[in-house]
């Protein structure tokens, strides 16, 4: 099931809520969730239910046997299994096909594995119970006795397709106890409302917009067609991937648990660096915690590590060789970075551009990223950069975008405005003028409402509701 | 100073009340959401909406998914559901109007001739599931999908707007040849991916013009079809293909301001032409509509062209078929007042609807039967029915519509019998292939459930013909999987395409029962026209 849908919104959520409300105890209460968890997981796909029950199962037990063994070899081992069982059931499913080409480009002789349609949420429920195991092992969690309560874990809905990627770590106290506390409820709901607005009314619209240029005939595009496409792009992606776990947050809220945050307005971020430790904060903790620092981090291979970590960023992405350029191209540009930082403290004194030329420079760098990501077709994705460039004789531009920017111009600065802090401003303002804040703060929730009307009405008004992130 | 000290107290004061005024927002804001959601609720199920078509929207809407295992372990109850839902929302018109006037609120028109609006047309040119099969909601096919309705429109009588108001153009009389080879039709690999949506919507003056996206893969997947089936019927039976460009291909920006817009359909044409089997007759018909620029050609509103244009198709059409084309004066003229086409009904813009449409219809004269093959059984109908004319679409006066299958059996001097592929563009071209031929047998298939080539041999086929329009076949894919589909199905049992006895009164009981039957659906046709009809 999809947050943005009408079935979401008006009848699951709803009546979930209520019935999780209505129940005695906690013991009640995570049956309800649970049992929700999983219709809405079956909810379209059914026949792939049991393999999430059977992840979830597959770690519920191995960290049950590295517990007991803690320090014998059978504990290594127990980890070795669990990570080839969840890593095994990932590749067979998202990398197979891809898998099957390679080979077939290599040697010439294709091993006839097919693509296969991915399981829902696969890629981040099992990096969330190989997390698991690998934090049983290292003794930072205990092991979970209950496998209801690891179930939960594993199938909660607000962030079961989608992510954040969660850490059993920071939600093993709420599983075991949560309490309702309107503020933090009506905050979830806030939260929710503001996600379900930058899915509905942002990332879908600019989505439309993107497509006449990045999907129509490349041969014809122009090069300001080619920025303004991949721009809208940019727009799309942010606010599709941040709203929906901004609405996972929410939602965990309203049912007493707590997520970190996984976006931290990448955008206004002034080198690679900083651009992914504000862009999808869950994945990349997880490559730091479980890849690169076990490998040795910046301390030994330095280089190798680096290539390794970005290589399966972008290949966790899918399963196409595009979207491993994509993560070998952030890795390129963090490595320059280093350098370029390492030689500036040698020979410069430690100097740093300045903040407005960094976030000039992630403009392109960004763009060109996305470029990257969006084609998966290469010989396309070669036509785009092209003319994203400006080569091989692309006109400038044409009345098609010059007409496309008009008509889009207010939509892109407010799209814009919102993917950087200001409502922080907006709320510093108010603070300091004291008298006004339970004003402010009705007016917020006022809008929040607005917003949940305005989604349900363009959710209506259009089919045209693909989420991007379903599929990774 | 006096006031900052006289603040301080106060503000200590206030931020004990803020915190209770805030959990009193707080609390407000939970009963102003759970009674959004019951209201809602509540309306949905008081305001029911249970009409079985949308008018607004033109198609049915969903129906009320069943609930049994089947459903359920496939995931189809759940998409029903879905649909259902969306379908039924209580204000849907509203909504959808809202949603609508949203997108003009992006940022500026242009000057006053230009103005680019994009439409959120997911479901535009979508087809339904991956297999090439038509989708439940009724939602599949393409452009027509979306075609739509009213009844509240006020008549242009002023003749100067029936043109785009675009005068002076000079036809461009270069056809670029491009080389390029199709594969052959066993090689096409359908994409992975379905193709690009068409969604921007342009706007010259009062006219409205849908910007087509181009794939060479999928125009020749297209191609590929029509080859793969002339390679299966006989070497000397002629195969025709027609690919009739947009309205906006008839338009040279630049005389507005403005560089090209949109596939270059031209080139497109004819690289599509160049890929087919060489035994398949591609047809320019770029020459013909240039000697007629500046007439009534395509509609201002709509994405379809007008007879008049369907007439110049047809004149390059008996150019290649080898027979003498009717003079349009022949014809008895009809015009059909105050249409607004699909191109108003995404986005309602008033550039459109304050000078709306009229539809030309040239009545056709040769003695006919037009048997419509219907889920119940053949029913007659009128090749050209002007009950249509009280219809929101009223394009649908052309052969009522997309049907799925029909046969015209016709007096005219003639033994041939002809096979036509077509898409809605078809619509308005077929009546004047009335003269001409003995039988046509019209073919959508979109919708088509029969093997094509077990069609083309029972029914003694002499002529095949693939006429389409641009925009369904160039960019996505999903009316040439259904090509693909229709050729590949099983045969059915030996005879059970042979369309012989429709409406032949040799079945006596039979007969009397279709005539009763086509009686009624002409009676009706107006009033409830979508009631056999597949989405238009």
């Amino acid at each position: 099931m999809l947050f943005a849908s009408l079935t979401f919104l008006y009848i699951f959520l709803p009546v979930t809520l209520v019935v999780y409300f209505l129940v005695p105890n906690l013991v009640w209460k995570n049956g309800v969730l649970i049992f929700a968890s999983l219709l809405f997981y079956a909810w379209g796909e059914p026949i792939w239910t049991f393999l999430l029950i059977l992840s979830a199962g597959v770690d519920y037990i191995h960290a049950r046997v590295i517990e007991a063994n803690r320090g014998k070899p059978i504990a290594r081992l127990m980890v070795a299994s669990s990570l080839l069982i969840n890593l095994g059931v990932l590749v067979a499913f998202k990398y197979s096909g891809f898998i099957g080409e390679a080979i077939g480009l290599v040697t010439g002789i294709d091993p006839g594995f097919q693509r296969l349609v991915l399981p829902l949420g696969i890629s981040f429920y099992t990096f969330q119970t190989i997390s698991y195991t690998i934090d049983v092992y290292r003794d930072k969690v205990p092991a979970q006795r209950s496998f209801m309560k690891f179930l939960l874990y594993v199938s909660l809905f607000p962030q079961l397709v989608a992510g954040p990627i969660v850490r059993y770590s920071h939600v093993a106290a709420a599983i075991e106890r949560r309490s309702f506390n309107l503020k933090i409820f009506a905050s979830g709901l806030s939260r929710f409302a503001i996600g379900l607005a930058k899915k509905v009314v942002i990332a879908n619209n600019a989505g439309a917009l993107a497509v006449p240029f990045l999907d129509g005939d490349l041969g014809s595009l122009t090069v300001t067609g080619a920025w303004w496409g991949i721009f809208m792009f940019a727009i799309q992606i942010y606010f599709d991937f941040s709203g929906y776990s901004d609405m996972a947050i929410g939602l965990g809220r309203m049912f007493g648990f707590e997520y970190r945050e996984n976006f931290r307005y990448p955008y206004i971020s002034a080198s690679v660096q900083e651009f992914w430790r504000r862009w999808h904060i869950s994945l990349g903790r997880f490559f730091r915690d479980y890849v690169y620092i076990p490998l040795g981090g910046n301390r030994k291979h330095y280089i190798l590590n680096l290539f390794v970590v970005w290589f399966l960023t972008g290949l966790w992405h899918g399963a196409y060789l595009n979207f491993i350029l994509w993560g070998l191209y952030y890795g390129l540009w963090i490595g320059l970075e280093r350098l370029t930082n390492v030689l500036s403290d040698k020979v410069l004194g430690g100097y740093r551009i300045p903040r407005v030329l960094g976030l000039l420079l992630m403009i392109p760098i960004t763009l060109i990223g996305w470029g990257l990501f969006y084609y998966t077709d290469l010989e396309r994705g070669l036509q785009f950069f092209t003319a994203f460039f400006g080569v091989g004789g692309a006109d400038f531009t044409s009345t098609q975008v010059g007409l496309a920017v008009q008509a889009n111009i207010l939509f892109a600065i407010v799209a814009i405005i919102c993917a950087t802090p200001i409502h922080s401003l907006f709320w510093k303002l108010v603070v300091r003028l004291r008298r006004v804040i339970p004003v402010a703060y009705g007016l917020a929730k006022v809008g929040d409402l607005g917003l949940v009307i305005i989604s349900t009405g363009l959710l209506i008004g259009s089919t045209y509701n693909p989420f991007l992130y379903f599929r990774f | 100073m006096n006031l900052q000290q006289k603040a301080k107290p106060k503000a200590s004061g206030t931020s004990k009340t803020a915190k209770t005024a805030r959990a009193a927002v707080n609390f407000a804001s939970l009963l102003a959401f759970a009674a959004l959601f019951a209201g809602f609720a509540i309306l949905n199920v008081a305001l029911f909406d249970k009409s079985e078509i949308s008018e607004l929207e033109n198609r049915p809407l969903a129906k009320s998914p069943e609930l049994d295992a089947d459903a359920l372990a496939s995931g189809q109850f759940a998409e029903e559901f879905d649909a259902f839902l969306n379908d039924r929302f209580f204000l849907r018109p509203a909504f959808l109007t809202f949603s609508k006037d949203f997108a003009f609120w992006h940022g500026f028109a242009g000057s006053s001739d230009l103005e680019l609006v994009t439409v959120k047309s997911g479901d535009l040119f979508q087809d339904g599931a991956a297999g090439g099969q038509t989708s439940q909601t009724g939602q599949s096919g393409q452009a027509d999908t979306i075609a739509a309705v009213d009844s509240l429109v006020r008549r242009a009588g002023d003749k100067a707007m029936l043109t785009a108001g675009v005068a002076g153009i000079q036809p461009q009389e270069v056809w670029i040849e491009p080389k390029v080879q199709g594969p052959p039709p066993d090689e096409i690999i359908p994409l992975a991916a379905e193709a690009a949506l068409v969604n921007q919507i342009l706007f010259i003056r009062n006219a409205a013009f849908e910007v087509l996206g181009y794939r060479q893969a999928s125009a020749l997947y297209y191609t590929g079809a029509i080859s793969k089936f002339a390679s299966l019927i006989p070497a000397e039976t002629p195969v025709y293909s027609i690919v009739a460009p947009s309205h906006l291909e008839q338009i040279p920006l630049a005389d507005y301001g403005g560089t090209r817009m949109g596939a270059d359909q031209r080139a497109g044409i004819s690289t599509m032409y160049r890929s087919l089997a060489p035994r398949v007759i591609g047809i320019n018909v770029f020459p013909k509509l240039a000697e007629r620029t500046g007439d009534y050609l395509y509609f201002r509103s709509d994405h379809h062209w007008t007879a008049r244009g369907a007439y110049q198709a047809y004149l390059a059409f008996a150019e290649s078929a080898g027979f003498e084309p009717i003079p349009l004066s022949q014809y008895q003229r009809v015009e059909v007042n105050g249409f607004l086409g699909s191109l108003y009904w995404l986005n309602n813009s008033t550039r459109l609807s304050n000078t709306p449409d009229t539809v030309e219809v040239f009545l056709p004269f040769t003695p006919n039967e037009y048997w419509v093959s219907l889920e119940s059984g053949a029913v007659k109908m009128p090749v050209v029915d002007l009950d249509y004319r009280t219809n929101v679409n009223k394009y649908r006066v052309f052969l009522t519509g997309d049907r799925p299958h029909a046969v015209i059996r016709t007096e005219a001097r003639s033994d041939r019998k002809i096979m036509v592929f077509k898409d809605s563009y078809g619509n308005a071209f077929i009546p004047f292939l009335l003269p001409h031929y003995k039988e046509i047998h019209v073919i959508d298939p979109r919708y088509f459930e029969q093997n094509a080539v077990q069609y083309f041999e029972e029914n003694k086929i002499d002529e095949v013909l693939f006429l389409n329009y641009f925009a369904v076949i160039a960019s996505a894919q999903g009316y040439a999987r259904n090509l693909y589909r229709v050729i590949d199905l099983p045969r059915g049992a030996a005879g059970s395409t042979n369309t012989e006895n429709i409406g032949r009164p040799a079945q006596v009981t039979a007969s009397g029962a279709t005539g009763a039957a086509s009686s009624a659906a002409t009676a009706t046709g107006a009033t409830s026209p979508a009631a056999a009809a597949p989405s238009n």
